[in-house]
């Protein structure tokens, strides 16, 4: 089910109302109907598929007691147990494929032949998503952060919450299932930031991604035969639809939780306000980058252990995470080009220069150095979604060879200038919102006509129900 | 909660009143922009007119866009009238020569229709004839009830037949102009009302000038080579039941009214007759003619059976004025032997 569709604009108040005045009286039913709510929201793409979320949440949830033990040495077999378990999920659905294409490919090379069997299965939504949940499970408990949990249900409930299950954010066992555990009650201001948090989480989708979408297939499609400028402002658009898709997608996901009183980890934090590269991780898709730091990063030993192992660490950290995203070298060479960004930074010891929450925090605008940081920043984020954005790499090579080259095309003003109406106002609100992300400051009286306006756009734009980007990882 | 509730329940009315209203305030101002494209509301609006009104003419034709595009009324003589309506079928068909017939006396009746329309596969009913309002709202319930008696909604089979007094309410909402039904496109209508004004002015102008002094005749280009394949042959022919009922009744009519009616094939090009000649299509369509030339003795079926040269196509489906130049006189010959 998808959140800009009409099918859960009907399931989502109806599980509200179940919830609040059904389900209210204990924790344990509202645990057993945000589960049943869960496989149903997720049961909606593929029955099938909710198998294997089943096994795959009743294996971690044995694991976790594994992994629990007093014994070092057995909670150690357990733990890797339980990670050989996710990957295999993962290396099967998502990535046998590849690798099996990649090693056909390298035999052909040397001249041999193969033929390799290839799977017939679309990828499960949501599987790297839940798959790192029940991961962040077994590694919070083995670390001494997180307890086993003897309540399935409640367990089950972690790894398949609705709102985050299909694109996160990827929640931690700390942080989420103490929550879980507690019986939720109705408090009406989180209950309204939860509604906002919608209505602003459908406004970036809905009219300013889905509207950028079209543009940016047309330039990517068509980018042989486009003007040089018209390359670059279609790579400028895709920084943004993406943006716009998953930043609000999260707003959904993060407002959907808190009107069933759960508040969710933060995903994104006004990245394109990034005064460099490492700035920008802390601000982008902040569930996954602060997963790959706390279960890879620092154990593999960060960058605290000489700058030849921070480099080594920096590499694996970024390649997996742009594999992560993907069976596809594009995908690497995504994460390949922001551990280049970022290697400089970590030599120079500067990576963790820009560690404040809000960009001028107490200017109206930036300063000419903030303004010069951000841009550059911005570009190179920009050139790095080429890759990410294009069907493979040589058409990424070819899109970015056509950006400085293909100067003999005619100009499309008039494209150029649709571009700048969708992306100039969410640069402005973002700008606006940076010191309080959640709540919209305006004059008490101008809010019901600003929320007005918001919610009308929404819905003369709701139309096509396209999915989201970060679906398909 | 109960505030929140309350509160939450305002504001999704008063949003949903206030985009109704937006939305109803345009489509009753600028239809032609927000009720489908400008251009063919203004063709079909001009051709409903001839069909309500006393013209004189007692030779008509009638027929989807191959119909408007095939026949110029002029060439067949100074009584005839192309009545088409682009995109539309036996249903309109009936309704063009019922209200025609109450203000004008017809002697001659030629049908010229795009076969696959007569299997119902076409989504111009609800884009042109639900919307532009064609029907009257009695008509509408007469259609509903031949829908109740062949249980399908009329081109959307595959809508299924639980929920047909459903879909049939969903489809008057848009026959009454609910601005619900519009939501989807209203951006698009309010983009080209914004920025469109001056061409869809000038198209007006085209289509109209066209119409009035080609008697109902559409010119699809005048120079151009088409020659792409516009038939999926492997399809069997399977005229719509609703179809065939209302086909029934313009026989009966045509009876009444002692009117000689003539079904005419449109032409194909090169491309599409190829894939056509001696497919389960063709055989199915001759069968199907066979069958309602042995039913209605008063109907006589002008098989082409010819393709034109692709210079006389503008498109794959509807030919160029020379095309018609062509067609026209091979159809009055044909009607004239």
């Amino acid at each position: 089910m998808l959140f800009n569709s009409v099918a859960f604009l009907l399931f989502l108040p109806i599980v509200f109302i179940l919830y609040w005045f059904v389900c209210n009286r204990s924790l344990r039913w509202q645990n057993v109907l945000v589960l049943m709510a869960s496989y149903f929201f997720y049961g909606w793409w593929s029955w099938k598929f909710m198998v294997l979320l089943g096994v795959s949440t009743f294996l971690d949830y044995l694991y976790g007691f594994g992994v629990g033990l007093k014994d070092r040495k057995k909670a150690r077999l357990f733990l890797w147990l339980s990670v050989l378990n996710n990957l295999g999920i993962l290396g099967v659905f998502k990535y046998y494929n590849f690798f099996a294409l990649q090693f056909q490919q390298a035999l052909a090379l040397l001249g041999l032949h193969a033929n390799v069997v290839l799977l017939q299965v679309a990828i499960p939504i949501g599987i790297s998503f839940y798959t790192f949940h029940g991961m962040s499970y077994v590694f919070d408990i083995y670390r001494g952060e997180q307890r086993p949990v003897k309540n399935f249900i409640d367990y089950a409930v972690f790894v398949s919450f609705f709102p985050l299950l299909v694109a996160g954010p990827i929640e931690r066992a700390s942080h989420l299932l103490p929550q879980i555990q507690k019986k939720r009650f109705f408090n009406y201001t989180q209950a309204a930031d939860g509604c906002r948090l919608i209505l602003w989480g459908l406004f970036k989708k809905v009219v300013i991604a889905d509207t950028l979408a079209v543009i940016v297939d047309n330039i990517f499609s068509h980018y042989h035969d486009l003007h040089g400028i018209s390359l670059v402002v279609g790579a400028i658009a895709f920084s943004f639809q993406i943006y716009g898709d998953f930043s609000g997608y999260s707003d959904i996901a993060l407002g959907t939780a808190k009107l069933f009183g759960f508040e969710l980890l933060t995903n994104f934090r006004f990245p394109y306000f990034s005064r460099d590269i490492a700035e920008f991780w802390r601000r982008w898709h902040i569930s996954l980058s602060s997963w790959f730091r706390d279960y890879l990063y620092i154990p593999l030993g960060g960058s605290k252990q000489g700058k030849l192992k921070g480099v080594r660490n920096t590499f694996i950290i970024f390649l997996v995470s742009g594999f992560w995203h993907g069976a596809n070298w594009k995908y690497i060479a995504w994460g390949g080009i922001h551990a280049c960004g970022f290697l400089p930074l970590l030599l120079l010891n500067r990576n963790r220069k820009h560690t404040s929450d809000v960009v001028a925090e107490k200017r109206k605008l930036p300063t000419g150095k903030e303004l010069s940081q951000m841009v550059l920043t911005f570009a190179f984020v920009t050139f790095a979604w080429v890759f990410f954005r294009a069907a493979d790499m040589t058409e990424a090579i070819g899109y970015l060879k056509g950006a400085v080259t293909n100067y003999k095309q005619p100009k499309d003003f008039l494209m150029c200038l649709t571009v700048c109406c969708y992306i100039i106002p969410l640069i402005a609100c973002d700008w606006w919102l940076r010191r309080n992300e959640r709540s919209l400051q305006v004059p008490q009286l101008a809010k019901p006509v600003v929320y007005l306006v918001l919610a009308l756009l929404v819905l003369f734009y709701f139309g096509k129900q396209t999915n989201f980007i970060y679906f398909q990882f | 909660m109960k505030q929140f509730l309350i509160k939450t329940i305002i504001y999704f009315l008063v949003t949903v009143l206030v985009s109704g209203t937006i939305i109803y305030g345009f489509i009753s101002q600028k239809p032609e922009f927000f009720l489908g494209s400008a251009v063919d509301y203004f063709q079909c609006k001009y051709q409903y007119e001839q069909i309500n009104k006393k013209t004189g003419f007692t030779n008509i034709i009638i027929g989807d866009s191959r119909g408007n595009a095939s026949i110029n009324p002029r060439q067949l003589g100074e009584k005839w009238i192309n009545l088409s309506i682009p995109g539309s079928d036996l249903f309109e068909g009936y309704i063009t020569l019922k209200r025609y017939l109450q203000h004008n006396k017809v002697d001659t009746l030629v049908m010229v229709y795009g076969m696959s329309y007569l299997s119902e596969y076409s989504r111009w009913f609800n884009l042109r004839t639900i919307p532009f309002r064609f029907i009257s709202n009695s008509e509408l319930k007469e259609l509903e009830q031949t829908e109740r008696k062949y249980n399908y909604l009329f081109h959307n089979r595959a809508a299924g037949h639980a929920t047909l007094k459903y879909d049939q309410f969903i489809r008057k909402l848009k026959y009454w102009h609910s601005p619900f039904s519009y939501r989807a496109t209203f951006l698009d209508g309010l983009n080209n009302f914004c920025f469109s004004q001056r061409e869809t002015g000038i198209a007006k102008q085209k289509v109209l000038t066209q119409l009035s002094e080609y008697r109902g005749y559409t010119n699809f280009s005048d120079a151009d080579s088409n020659n792409t394949d516009g038939i999926d042959a492997s399809l069997r022919f399977e005229p719509g039941q609703i179809n065939q009922h209302y086909l029934e009744l313009i026989m009966q009519l045509a009876a009444r009214h002692d009117i000689a009616v003539y079904l005419v094939d449109p032409p194909m090009n090169q491309a599409s007759f190829k894939t056509y000649n001696r497919s389960v299509y063709e055989s199915t369509i001759n069968q199907f003619f066979q069958g309602v030339q042995k039913k209605y003795p008063r109907l006589c079926v002008l098989q082409t059976d010819v393709w034109l040269p692709n210079n006389m196509f503008g498109d794959p489906l509807h030919v160029n004025s020379k095309g018609t130049t062509r067609f026209s006189a091979i159809t009055r010959d044909r009607l004239n032997n």
